[in-house]
């Protein structure tokens, strides 16, 4: 060992934090470990989170279920609702007819933009005489808007007809009045189709 | 011989020792004594926080090396200051008076005319004990660069005690395989 090194040793160690600066260092440390910090989760997993991670999970679980059980019904419910208006509103209209024709082959030649065969349903192949038929809508699915007559009754009759496509075919047997007109949905050999007439 | 590896949780009877030597590693570093307490304060929060138990000189010095290295950083971008310069325009030279209040003031205006680098380089080596191999990996540089520096450091302090008409002093010969 040199003097230099000797000299240099003496020098560094005779440079020391006072006490009372280390207590200071030392206090601070232990404030800031006694710290809770929001994002500090990881201290407290062990004593508090851990135990309940899987009521946790069950619970999300559970959350999210409901969360898509009440979407997908409240939607379907929304989207029927819908429909009945818009078969309400369509009977009601007073729109032209596009084909005139008593005959459903012949409305069904005619509208060959539709994705599906024109086609009445059972409950209408006997008593109803074909006025004509437009294209429409139905929640956004292109449809066919037939216009009968109920012999027995002379009511006009409005049948839309539109393919079951998969929110469609989802929608239960409904009927139900709105603004004085009756309308009943339902599904048939793959297509969808609402009635509406004016309430009796 | 001292070892730079992580070692085992410090007790906390050792950490007094652990943080007085933190302090003068800071030294080393840092010419102003509140500079430097200031210095290994953060440091050892910052460890402390995410090592806890296992606190030891390796890291602490690390913490210590790397918030200066920031700190100087940040002042240079301030004032165009170099790593490299000496002390002679470094902004932390600290005055007269300070310098009369420590026990060996001729050694410390020697070690301030030093470059950063060397004062930490001969600190390492001589007070810490450590092995140009050891201080090559805390510093992460050439085994060769810190051998070369601490042999420059030893000549550089010698010259300006002696031109402090200080007592000349023996310095011990340095080279590759000394450590």
């Amino acid at each position: 060992m040199n003097d230099l090194d000797d000299r240099l040793k003496q020098y560094y160690h005779a440079q020391r934090l006072e006490p009372s600066a280390i207590d200071d260092i030392l206090e601070n440390s232990a404030a800031e470990s006694n710290q809770k910090s929001i994002w500090g989760w990881k201290n407290r997993v062990p004593a508090l989170t851990l135990p309940a991670l899987p009521i946790a999970a069950v619970f999300a679980a559970m959350m999210i279920t409901a969360s898509l059980f009440t979407h997908h019904y409240g939607s379907q419910g929304e989207r029927m609702t819908r429909m009945l208006h818009e078969a309400a509103m369509n009977h009601t209209t007073r729109l032209q007819l596009e084909f005139e024709s008593s005959s459903v082959a012949s409305i069904n030649n005619s509208m060959q933009q539709l994705p599906f065969t024109v086609a009445l349903p059972d409950e209408f192949k006997h008593g109803f005489d074909v006025l004509g038929a437009r294209y429409c809508t139905i929640s956004g699915h292109l449809a066919a808007h037939l216009k009968l007559v109920d012999r027995d009754s002379n009511q006009k009759v409005s049948l839309f007809m539109a393919r079951a496509s998969d929110d469609l075919s989802q929608i239960k047997p409904t009927q139900q009045g709105v603004d004085g007109i009756d309308v009943q949905l339902w599904n048939e050999s793959g297509l969808f189709y609402a009635k509406a007439q004016s309430g009796s | 011989m001292p070892v730079i590896k992580n070692t085992s949780a410090q007790a906390n009877c050792d950490i007094e020792p652990l943080i007085q030597a933190g302090y003068r590693y800071a030294c080393a570093l840092q010419s102003d004594a509140g500079e430097a307490q200031g210095l290994v304060h953060e440091a050892w929060l910052k460890v402390n926080k995410r090592y806890r138990q296992n606190v030891n000189k390796a890291l602490l010095f690390t913490a210590i090396r790397n918030l200066y290295i920031d700190k100087y950083r940040r002042a240079q971008r301030e004032s165009a200051y170099s790593l490299d310069q000496t002390s002679d325009s470094h902004p932390e030279q600290v005055g007269e008076t300070d310098v009369m209040e420590l026990p060996d003031a001729q050694l410390h205006r020697a070690l301030l005319k030093l470059g950063n680098e060397e004062r930490e380089i001969l600190f390492l080596s001589v007070i810490e004990g450590y092995t140009a191999e050891e201080i090559s990996q805390l510093t992460k540089r050439a085994r060769g660069t810190i051998l070369s520096c601490l042999h420059r450091a030893r000549i550089k302090l010698k010259n300006c005690l002696q031109q402090d008409n200080v007592i000349p002093l023996a310095i011990k010969k340095t080279g590759p395989g000394h450590e």
